[in-house]
């Protein structure tokens, strides 16, 4: 005790204002991850009617093995950069892969004649306005205030 | 040539991403310079040159909700490894059938369709979908590309996803024209007449779980050959049977990736030589490489690469002595060490160099040309920096 920062720390620490400290810390702790979870959404323009998809599904979509919603209309994938923290984040926690192997799918699918690969838009706002104007397009948004866009729930199965 | 096919797809390259109708087209430019030394592998007398070049440009158009047709050209320059020119590298009716049996899926491509039966063969001649410019020759040998990488005829993919595992299973059955470049690998280069490829028989299937970080594989190759000597020629008539068969593996971690694929591959010949030839080699070799991510920018790789022309003569001893000592021992086998960088400068522009230490030549020249012995010495490096492009 006789140190002078453990001395600054009893005297100038009540045990109340600690306590507030532990619980706003705490408060904190668990905001975190909360706010990381709603930042990221799968969203589809207004005009495809779904609410809900499974993991296969968006795999099988963003991956290129499905094309067409259910009603026929063609789906239109948008994606960020693959060095843009969105993107990283979508690929870990939606489809549970990293970047470079979609990245590495895509360019097999475009550069042998198997299909059509996603757009990759340069910036968030492009994103945003790509996937509020284009029919039957999906994608993600760091935030799910944009009215303009339906949320899609994500499910294991 | 090659330069105006460099400025002409610079040129449309603007007008590219734009597509976003049923129409689509992308393409890739790649410039390098490269060098063979104490081999003819890929440059003479170990000149540094800028015989690396690959051009591609391919469209996809949507005719109706599961029909399109694809096509791509390109232009490939690799000095000695295969012939220089401009090519048909695919062009088919791609459908797809969404909904089959108990959740399959497939699709067919009918036309001059690609090899999607190993690990890179569907975009071997895409530099940037490749992890070194010159890949490893026991699976990929060069001298033999253009027949590997695709044919003329049909191939069907059928695919399952389920909430665990992702299953692929792929068949394929075609023919393709064979050069004389090709001829030369396989009859040496005093063959005069022609090669015939009578067909290709091919299957795969593959695992992958529901994330991708696994793929396992085993693969299948049927093919038989027919010879027709020219009227002033010392070949004989004759033909050739060649069986493969492939064990392909590969894991993705987020800062590191590791792929191998094991060949064992059974060539019967008869005629061709003498009227009453017949000879059955089994050759084996396969490769490993592993590539670290330090960043989004910068990987680096190395890679082993081992295999042996004739199983029964892994020191090619025996090939020695039976040509009477004109083709060295070293001849029999081909071991390659890699190291590897890449730099992705921007999303579409990469840089990426590699060096290779050999030992050993049975990948460099057919066994059957004159004077083998005089295209390498039994060690041996190459290397190569490539500056690509892609849009």
């Amino acid at each position: 005790m006789n140190k002078p920062a453990l001395r600054w720390l009893a005297t100038g620490f009540e045990y109340a204002t600690f306590l507030k400290v532990l619980l706003l810390l705490a408060a904190l702790a668990f905001c975190v991850p909360k706010a990381n979870a709603s930042d990221l959404n799968v969203m589809v323009n207004e005009s495809v009617m779904l609410s809900a998809l499974n993991r296969t599904e968006l795999r099988q979509i963003f991956t290129g093995h499905r094309q067409y919603w259910s009603d026929g209309t063609k789906i239109t994938v948008f994606v960020l950069q693959d060095n843009d923290e969105l993107h990283k984040q979508f690929c870990r926690e939606v489809l549970q892969m990293f970047p470079y192997q979609l990245s590495r799918l895509w360019d097999q699918i475009t550069y042998s004649g198997q299909g059509v690969t996603p757009i990759r838009v340069s910036s968030y706002e492009e994103l945003v306005e790509a996937l509020e104007g284009t029919k039957g397009a999906i994608g993600y948004v760091g935030s799910d205030e944009i009215v303009k866009l339906r949320r899609v729930e994500v499910s294991e199965s | 040539m090659r330069t105006k096919i460099i400025i002409a797809l610079c040129m449309l390259s603007g007008a590219v991403n734009a597509a976003q109708s049923d129409f689509s087209w992308h393409g890739y430019v790649s410039q390098g310079i490269t060098q063979s030394q104490g081999s003819s592998f890929i440059t003479d007398n170990g000149a540094v040159t800028a015989e690396l070049t690959e051009i591609g440009l391919n469209g996809y158009y949507r005719l109706a909700e599961n029909i399109s047709i694809a096509g791509q050209v390109n232009y490939l320059d690799g000095g000695n490894r295969f012939e220089q020119g401009t090519r048909l590298d695919y062009f088919f009716i791609d459908w797809k059938i969404p909904e089959l049996a108990f959740g399959w899926k497939a699709q067919v491509h009918i036309g001059r369709y690609k090899n999607r039966h190993w690990l890179y063969s569907v975009t071997r001649d895409v530099p940037q979908t490749r992890y070194t410019s010159v890949l490893p020759q026991s699976v990929y040998f060069d001298g033999f590309r253009d027949v590997a990488l695709g044919s003329n005829g049909i191939q069907t993919s059928f695919s399952h996803f389920s909430t665990n595992n992702i299953w692929e299973v792929n068949w394929s059955y075609g023919r393709s024209a064979i050069n004389d470049s090709q001829r030369d690998f396989l009859l040496g280069n005093e063959a005069r007449g022609k090669i015939k490829q009578e067909f290709v028989h091919q299957a795969s299937v593959f695992w992958q779980p529901s994330s991708m970080k696994w793929k396992l594989g085993a693969s299948w190759l049927n093919s038989d050959f027919t010879y027709s000597p020219a009227q002033q020629d010392n070949r004989l008539a004759g033909n050739s049977n060649v069986e493969r068969i492939m064990l392909t593996a590969q894991y993705f971690a987020e800062n590191w990736e590791i792929s191998s694929e094991l060949l064992r591959e059974t060539q019967d010949n008869e005629g061709l030589f003498a009227p009453n030839f017949a000879r059955k080699t089994r050759g084996e070799g396969g490769f490993v490489q592993v590539r670290y991510i330090f960043n989004s920018e910068f990987s680096g790789l190395i890679g082993y690469d081992t295999y042996v022309s004739d199983e029964s003569d892994p020191d090619g001893k025996k090939l020695e002595a039976m040509s009477g000592g004109t083709i060295p021992a070293y001849f029999g086998y081909q071991d390659t060490v890699t190291l590897g960088a890449r730099w992705d400068i921007t999303p579409k522009w990469r840089l990426q160099g590699e060096y290779h230490w050999v030992e050993g030549a049975t990948r460099v020249v057919s066994l059957l040309n004159n004077n083998v012995a005089s295209h390498a010495d039994k060690r041996w490096e190459m290397w190569s920096l490539q500056l690509m492009y892609k849009f």
